[in-house]
């Protein structure tokens, strides 16, 4: 593993109001690890996700992505994003288009690649997620997991450095939870840096480089799969994962 | 299903077809004499001298109601339905307008007598003196006399029409004329052109001067604000002097005399119309009456077509800008400016605003009348259209818009690529009920001369006195565009829903 830092957060805090859901988050991301964020509902874990994008504006701190803080006034927020991809919950699949113009939108549109390379880049993709056969069809025609894989390779159409998994199998039937992480599983072990919010504790045991639990407006503890699973310190932590497990 | 609609609809169009020549038995009261106006139902052109002097029994004791139209024709008609009973109408329309109806007669008792005089705007006296002056030729030479000659006389009518003299140029530009093509015989339509005595009293004059007379067709209550507004340089329409018109207008010294009469209906006849066959006829196939209709017809779709088209230009920029002000709270000033566009045309009538428009933003630039009216369509539109996009736009999930902006994509680009294209189907339907209200409202454009095809069927029911039957072609036309274009975005609705699945 690198240690080239990709991602770095300091001080961050978010409220929306009075309410404060961030409060001093310090962490960082290497190149080519899988961080696992787990946590009880509401502990603020989507938020923090979010800003690392700045689909959320952070109300104070600094968030570094290369070295440059997004959060500054000025910065290009679309040439980050460009570079942070993003899975959600509920896929956001574009329903007026087919799956492969899905694909090749941003890329075309942004002037990355032309029509032809986008075309072929899709179709590469597509056989990567198993779904060759669905380049014509509309998103409406697919089943959850069906989409949640196409989301994926929608982010990776993008070539992207770093891709944010916010709770990416929590709207799936559970027999469609299986395809959709094994799909996550293949992009760590190819090296992609990868962030993600998850209820999965199998998948983060697995998977993760690294565990952080988020508790009360930050981050409670952190450590490798192990630490957190077999040795949790805090009682919080060892409250969650006895109703979790 | 479909079909069974549209044969039930021929069926009630036939019924009313039909139904033209069906005649009410009478049951409001005869007048014979001035003395039995009092307690009568009264019919009047609006604005008109009989407007003012009916206007003075309006409200008595005897319970006196008064029923002012646009055309004295529709007055004539409602006198004929038994909806007023008498109209007070200058002499010399009441005898054209009563020609051809047996069952309506003129009281020989002359209700009052009046001159009729040309109106100029206040601060043009120039023009004021130049009026009177050709005038005073025109009496001199004798052409005045010749041309209500030409008009009025059993034995001179249609003998000597008015000549512009050999070798008259037009060095001093054009007059613009306001007048109200639906008063026989001082102004009327023939062949699509209007003719009459007015008319050619005003071509007399406009040869004097030199100057190229252009007639503007626009409602008798309209025409002192035309030209008052100098959208018009005169206005002439067998129009009386009164203290009241003179406050706002100047007056030319007059060019004939009339008196105010009283039309009654005669209840020895009875008013049996003319076969269905021949009434059509009338109506549209002599003379070419349906060229009238076809005229207003193209008017109406081209103002339609172009107002749809710059009515969703206009709502799109809206919606976006108030969309984007809720989502991301910039573009404060431009929003604000949206919220008062929106307030001010959603909260008043179409009419108004077209005749605001038209007489006052263009008050003192000539655009062509139906530049104007698609200017003034289109700007309402705007607004309906804007309010319906943006409902649109928030029905799209927000997590579009997230999934556009989380691969890079500029917030303009996420709307235009993602968001709009979704927004657009989901609100198609009611983009089509606008666009047939809308279609349907350039109906009024009558009020500032132009001709659709509203006013192309008045037209013909001024020339012919039949309500009916231009009314009811009118109506069926609107009917049969308004289908077609529900069944057109029908079928573009049902492909896009195809290309989902």
């Amino acid at each position: 593993m690198g240690n080239e830092i990709l991602i770095k957060v300091e001080n961050l805090s978010k409220s929306f109001g009075d309410n404060e859901v961030l409060s001093n988050v310090n962490m960082q991301i290497e190149k080519g690890e899988v961080i696992a964020i787990i946590g009880p509902s509401g502990c603020g874990k989507s938020t923090f996700i979010r800003t690392l994008n700045q689909l959320e504006e952070a109300t104070s701190g600094a968030i570094y992505v290369d070295g440059e803080d997004i959060t500054a006034k000025g910065v290009d927020i679309n040439d980050v994003r460009r570079r942070v991809g993003m899975v959600f919950q509920h896929f956001n699949l574009f329903p007026h288009l087919t799956i492969k113009k899905n694909l090749t939108l941003a890329p075309v549109k942004l002037g990355i690649m032309s029509e032809s390379e986008a075309d072929a880049k899709a179709v590469e993709l597509l056989e990567r997620v198993g779904l060759s056969d669905k380049a014509d069809a509309y998103p409406d025609s697919l089943s959850g997991g069906q989409k949640q894989r196409i989301a994926i390779a929608r982010t990776l159409a993008m070539n992207p450095e770093v891709i944010l998994f916010d709770e990416p199998t929590s709207a799936l039937d559970p027999e469609m939870v299986g395809e959709v992480l094994s799909l996550m599983k293949e992009l760590a072990d190819d090296g992609m840096t990868m962030v993600v919010v998850t209820h999965e504790m199998g998948f983060a045991k697995e998977v993760a480089d690294r565990v952080m639990f988020f508790d009360e407006k930050g981050i409670k503890e952190e450590g490798t799969p192990a630490e957190i699973f077999n040795f949790p310190q805090s009682q919080r932590l060892k409250d969650f994962l006895s109703k979790v497990l | 299903m479909k079909k069974k609609l549209s044969l039930l609809l021929l069926g009630l169009t036939a019924a009313l077809f039909i139904g033209c020549g069906n005649k009410a038995e009478s049951t409001g009261k005869q007048v014979k004499t001035i003395d039995d106006l009092e307690g009568a139902r009264i019919g009047v052109q609006l604005g008109t001298i009989g407007d003012i002097y009916a206007s003075d029994y309006e409200g008595d004791k005897a319970g006196t109601t008064i029923d002012r139209y646009n055309k004295i024709t529709d007055a004539v008609q409602a006198l004929k339905q038994d909806k007023v009973d008498c109209v007070i109408v200058d002499e010399q329309p009441a005898i054209a307008t009563t020609k051809d109806e047996p069952s309506l007669v003129i009281l020989d008792e002359p209700f009052a007598l009046e001159e009729y005089a040309i109106c100029i705007a206040k601060d043009n006296e120039e023009l004021l003196d130049s009026v009177n002056g050709a005038l005073a030729e025109l009496k001199e030479e004798g052409v005045i006399e010749q041309i209500i000659e030409n008009y009025i006389g059993d034995e001179t009518k249609g003998t000597c029409p008015y000549v512009t003299p050999e070798g008259t140029e037009y060095p001093n530009g054009t007059l613009v004329v306001a007048t109200n093509v639906a008063f026989p015989p001082y102004e009327y339509y023939e062949d699509a052109t209007p003719v009459g005595i007015d008319m050619e009293i005003i071509k007399a004059i406009g040869d004097k001067l030199g100057m190229d007379v252009q007639i503007e067709d626009i409602e008798f209550d309209s025409i002192i604000n035309a030209v008052d507004s100098h959208k018009a340089d005169v206005g002439i329409a067998g129009m009386t002097m009164t203290e009241e018109r003179l406050k706002s207008i100047n007056f030319s010294d007059p060019y004939t005399t009339s008196k105010q009469v009283i039309i009654s209906r005669d209840p020895e006849k009875s008013g049996e119309g003319i076969g269905f066959v021949e009434n059509f006829k009338r109506c549209f196939i002599t003379d070419g009456r349906y060229k009238y209709m076809l005229k207003g017809l193209v008017n109406t779709l081209i103002i339609a077509l172009c107002a749809v088209l710059a009515g969703m230009f206009i709502g799109f920029i809206v919606a976006i800008i108030r969309v984007t002000h809720d989502k991301t709270g910039s573009l404060t000033v431009l929003n604000s400016i949206c919220k008062v566009y929106l307030t001010i045309i959603r909260g008043t009538p179409m009419m108004i605003q077209l005749l605001i428009i038209y007489y006052v933003v263009f008050k003192a630039v000539v655009v062509p009348k139906v530049i104007v009216s698609i200017i003034a369509f289109a700007i309402n539109s705007g607004a309906y259209v804007a309010e319906i996009m943006r409902g649109g736009i928030m029905s799209v999930d927000g997590g579009q818009m997230e999934a556009g902006r989380s691969l890079g994509l500029s917030y303009k680009q996420t709307m235009v690529s993602i968001v709009l294209p979704q927004a657009i189907k989901t609100v198609l339907p009611s983009l089509l009920n606008e666009f047939i209200s809308l279609i349907k409202e350039t109906s009024i454009c009558g009020y500032i001369g132009l001709i659709d095809l509203t006013r192309g069927g008045d037209i013909i029911r001024s020339i012919t006195y039949e309500a009916f039957m231009p009314l009811i072609a009118v109506a069926f036309i609107y009917l049969a565009i308004v289908q077609l274009l529900t069944i057109g975005v029908g079928k573009l609705e049902k492909n896009l829903r195809k290309s989902e699945k």
